[in-house]
């Protein structure tokens, strides 16, 4: 009887190849999915960062013998030209250079607060201050938002916003981003 | 006996060797992801910008309390608490108190003591501080 065994080496191998077929398959595509979740948390944070730094800046007063800040004078002139002020100085302190603008765009809206504690949005019907391409609601957008004072003599405010008794208040600047 | 043929298994064990070094590189992508996932997830859930800025907001209330007496003082902090406690509730998600008590003398100068609470579920902020402000 003659002993022959290549066959069951081939089919060893044929196994073993097949496992490791398997196996890497496995392993590639499970590395490469959790990519999708992780990213969307890093481009998010990212751009929360870059809201959050360009609303600090304007709220940093230029000089130490200013009366107000960038965005104090924005918010004390809210019915005259603040929001466009605000739109083009924003827009300017995220793009990277003015040169190549970043694909960034953004509305903001006012609330501020009456005595009896309701919250009133400014404007109502269109964004305080926006970029060219507006908010469809499908884009993924970041929320930022930044506290800022008005003193009780801001000149161009709505009727409603400083009570009977004249004090200061604090309202609250709210600005949504999104990557176009 | 005829000799076997071995290079099979020459092919077997590089075979073995390479799935070896795939599984490391995948191992590291994977790991890889996670890590920038819970690092923006950690920065995303911390309040960094929020605490900071309703800090400043309080000083900013602060130095501006400085130059009023009397009554209307109290009507200026009811206003600063009316309006960051609301609009921290229902824009912010946060819950947020702060009192600013009367300047107290030190060595001469004049302090404002401050006691700020910050709670947005997550993260929980408390402070208690004396705030320098010149000119009383």
């Amino acid at each position: 009887m003659v002993d022959r065994t290549e066959a069951q080496f081939y089919t060893m191998e044929g196994i073993a190849a097949a496992v490791l077929m398997v196996l890497t398959a496995y392993l590639v595509l499970g590395g490469t999915t959790i990519y999708t979740p992780g990213d969307t948390h890093i481009i998010d944070m990212q751009l929360e960062q870059v809201g959050n730094d360009a609303l600090k800046i304007m709220d940093t007063k230029i000089n130490e013998s200013d009366t107000f800040s960038e965005l104090e004078l924005y918010v004390r002139n809210m019915t005259t030209s603040g929001g466009s002020e605000l739109g083009t100085e924003f827009k300017k302190i995220i793009d990277k250079s003015s040169a190549n603008p970043d694909n960034i765009y953004f509305e903001a809206y006012i609330y501020y607060v009456l005595t009896n504690g309701t919250i009133k949005k400014y404007p109502t019907d269109h964004p305080f201050a926006e970029s060219t391409q507006k908010f469809s609601g499908n884009e993924n957008a970041v929320r930022v938002t930044r506290w800022v004072f008005v003193d009780n003599n801001a000149p161009n405010v709505p009727t409603d916003f400083f009570a009977a008794i004249h004090t200061n208040k604090t309202v609250l600047l709210e600005v949504l981003l999104w990557r176009g | 006996m005829e000799r076997l043929n071995e290079s099979g298994q020459w092919i077997v064990l590089m075979g073995i060797l390479v799935s070896i070094g795939l599984f490391f590189l995948a191992f590291v992508i994977n790991q890889s992801a996670l890590v920038g996932q819970t690092t923006a997830e950690g920065v995303l859930e911390f309040p960094k910008n929020e605490i900071q800025d309703t800090r400043s907001e309080i000083f900013r209330w602060a130095s501006c309390l400085k130059s009023i007496q009397g009554p209307s003082r109290d009507a200026e902090k009811n206003s600063a608490i009316n309006d960051i406690t609301t609009l921290a509730r229902y824009r912010r998600n946060a819950e947020v108190w702060f009192k600013i008590d009367p300047p107290k003398e030190v060595s001469g100068s004049f302090y404002f003591p401050i006691t700020i609470h910050y709670n947005n579920g997550v993260t929980v902020y408390d402070e208690t501080l004396t705030y320098f402000v010149s000119g009383i």
